[in-house]
């Protein structure tokens, strides 16, 4: 049984893993409302718009995080009052935006010099590099998603299904709209550090798909996708681990997996679902 | 008459130097239901959305309480993780404080809305299971559950089964009887004549407001639908509307049964 203790003899790999527990439950939980929202495209928009501030505090000698993070509520606030306007298609002005501004990163990162380690790290994510400020951090980041979405769990859920309702019941899905987009931006900023700003939507969009194909409500649609983002993590992290391949393809991978053996598995859409129906169901005459 | 739930005053909405609706005024009292009526673009939605306080508009609108809201058919996501229990909850969240858990009192009054709209024994349902017809149904069972005295219903029978039809249209006027005064979108003239207790001709402009036998006139419909009101034959009873641009003409005598079965899955 040593392969299952093993990766957890070194800090640095305990801290990954540790890393990758909070990110599954970050990506889990908001990711619920990134599928049902239909916002795949603006969290994938935020892991490139985030690009130009982490290298522009790479170059200035900051943290990385620190300029992701700013860039990435700069991009929240600014979908925000772009799907408001609304002259242009949603997934229009995030697509202009976010394009101009990875084009920006990639235009400063070649005038101020060769890609350090911290920047590649970002497009590909740089688990061993998890540092204990790192995991307080998540860890600060993890509880206050949870707290948001616990407490704003019935004007997100009612907003998310009927937003006239929730605005006439005084619920302001605007203001809501924007708070799950900064705590989304956050998360994907701290998901980045994981698994890359490539790959990071997965995390954020697969465990999520996971669950919706087993579980009927929010409150179960989520704890499943926090069940499937952990996972997802902890078994990439020994595929990782073992295989000695890179630890953010290996949960993405993993993640993967976990959705197709769900869906083929699943009652409703799924293999077996069919296999079933196709035996129930009575012989059509020829 | 007892004093209005229901009380617009010079109701205007303009989206940019258009005007959607223009000085529109009408109370309506306790126990009444007013059908509201006019072609397609006339503003039926927008009268609803601003009254709501979900547009921006000049003059008033006082509403006794907070309404409950049956929106347009296509308003809700089909694909939402919610059973219809869920669905009728919904009604109960805007009464529960954030921290207080949705407790015995708001599952009852769910549970007997939905018994209400006759979907008790599909509360287990996923909403996206469901007919269109049924999830309208439990969207009328979430703005049952709401409670209040005043409901704005912007066009519940559009598309829906004749069957969901008759148990929505049945809903309604119970809760007519118990008092609360309901304004309903419609398309269905003849259904709305026969059923409500005033019609609110609209046309951006309130063309005529009252009772249906002061108002259901030929002359009234002409104004109304600009013209397009090819036929109103008043001996026979039968009323044809061409209502450009919708997605259906009207043409029907006073059987009741009519169905709009369209887009009904």
């Amino acid at each position: 049984m040593s392969w299952l203790t093993d990766p957890w003899s070194t800090e640095l790999v305990t801290r990954a893993g540790l890393e990758l527990v909070l990110v599954g439950v970050l990506g889990g939980a908001l990711g619920v409302f990134v599928v049902v929202r239909g916002l795949p495209f603006t969290v994938e928009a935020f892991s490139h718009t985030v690009f130009p501030g982490a290298v522009l505090a790479s170059a200035l000698g900051g943290s990385i995080i620190a300029g992701g993070l700013a860039a990435g509520l700069a991009a929240a606030i600014g979908i925000a009052f772009a799907s408001r306007a609304a002259r242009t298609s949603d997934e229009t002005a995030v697509g202009v935006v976010f394009t101009g501004m990875f084009a920006l990163g990639v235009l400063l990162a070649s005038a101020l010099g060769p890609l350090d380690h911290d920047i590649s790290s970002f497009l590909f994510g740089d688990l061993l590099g998890v540092s204990r400020v790192d995991l307080v951090a998540s860890t600060g980041l993890a509880i206050l998603v949870i707290g948001v979405l616990l407490v704003l769990r019935r004007p997100l859920i009612l907003g998310s299904f009927d937003r006239d309702v929730a605005a006439a019941a005084g619920m302001r899905p605007g203001a809501i709209d924007m708070i799950l987009l900064c705590l989304l931006a956050l998360a994907v900023v701290v998901a980045i550090r994981a698994v890359g700003t490539v790959l990071v939507l997965a995390l954020f969009v697969t465990p999520a798909a996971s669950a919706r194909l087993v579980a009927r409500r929010v409150g179960t649609t989520v704890a499943t996708a926090i069940a499937y983002g952990v996972a997802s993590g902890i078994g990439g992290l020994y595929l990782s681990f073992h295989a000695d391949v890179a630890a953010g393809g290996a949960v993405v991978l993993v993640a993967t997996g976990l959705f197709v053996v769900t869906w083929l598995a699943s009652p409703r859409s799924g293999l077996l679902g069919v296999v079933q129906r196709l035996r129930t169901a009575r012989p059509v005459p020829l | 008459m007892s004093r209005p739930l229901l009380d617009v005053g010079h109701l205007t909405v303009a989206f940019g130097a258009k005007r959607a609706l223009d000085d529109v005024t009408f109370a309506a009292p306790a126990g009444c239901i007013v059908g509201v009526i006019g072609p397609n673009g006339a503003g039926k939605s927008t009268l609803f959305r601003a009254m709501l306080g979900l547009l921006p508009h000049t003059g008033t609108v006082d509403i006794a309480g907070t309404p409950a809201y049956v929106p347009q058919g296509d308003a809700t996501s089909a694909d939402f993780p919610a059973t219809a229990l869920d669905v009728a909850l919904m009604g109960r969240y805007s009464a529960t404080p954030w921290w207080r858990p949705l407790g015995r009192s708001a599952r009852m009054l769910a549970e007997q809305a939905l018994d209400e709209v006759g979907m008790g024994e599909h509360r287990n349902c996923t909403f996206g299971e469901l007919s269109g017809g049924q999830r309208q149904r439990v969207i009328m069972a979430r703005a049952l559950a709401h409670g209040g005295q005043v409901m704005l219903l912007d066009e519940p029978l559009t598309g829906v089964d004749a069957a969901s039809g008759r148990i929505l249209q049945e809903s309604m006027t119970r809760l007519r009887d118990r008092g609360a005064t309901l304004l309903v979108a419609t398309h269905d003239l003849n259904e709305a004549a026969s059923t409500c207790d005033r019609l609110l001709f609209l046309n951006r402009r309130v063309m005529a407001y009252g009772p249906p036998e002061q108002t259901y006139t030929a002359e009234t419909l002409s104004r109304t639908y600009d013209g397009i009101v090819v036929v109103s034959d008043a001996a026979g009873g039968t009323i044809r509307v061409l209502d450009e641009g919708a997605h259906h003409d009207h043409d029907h005598g006073h059987d009741q049964s009519h169905v709009h079965d369209h887009g009904d899955r």
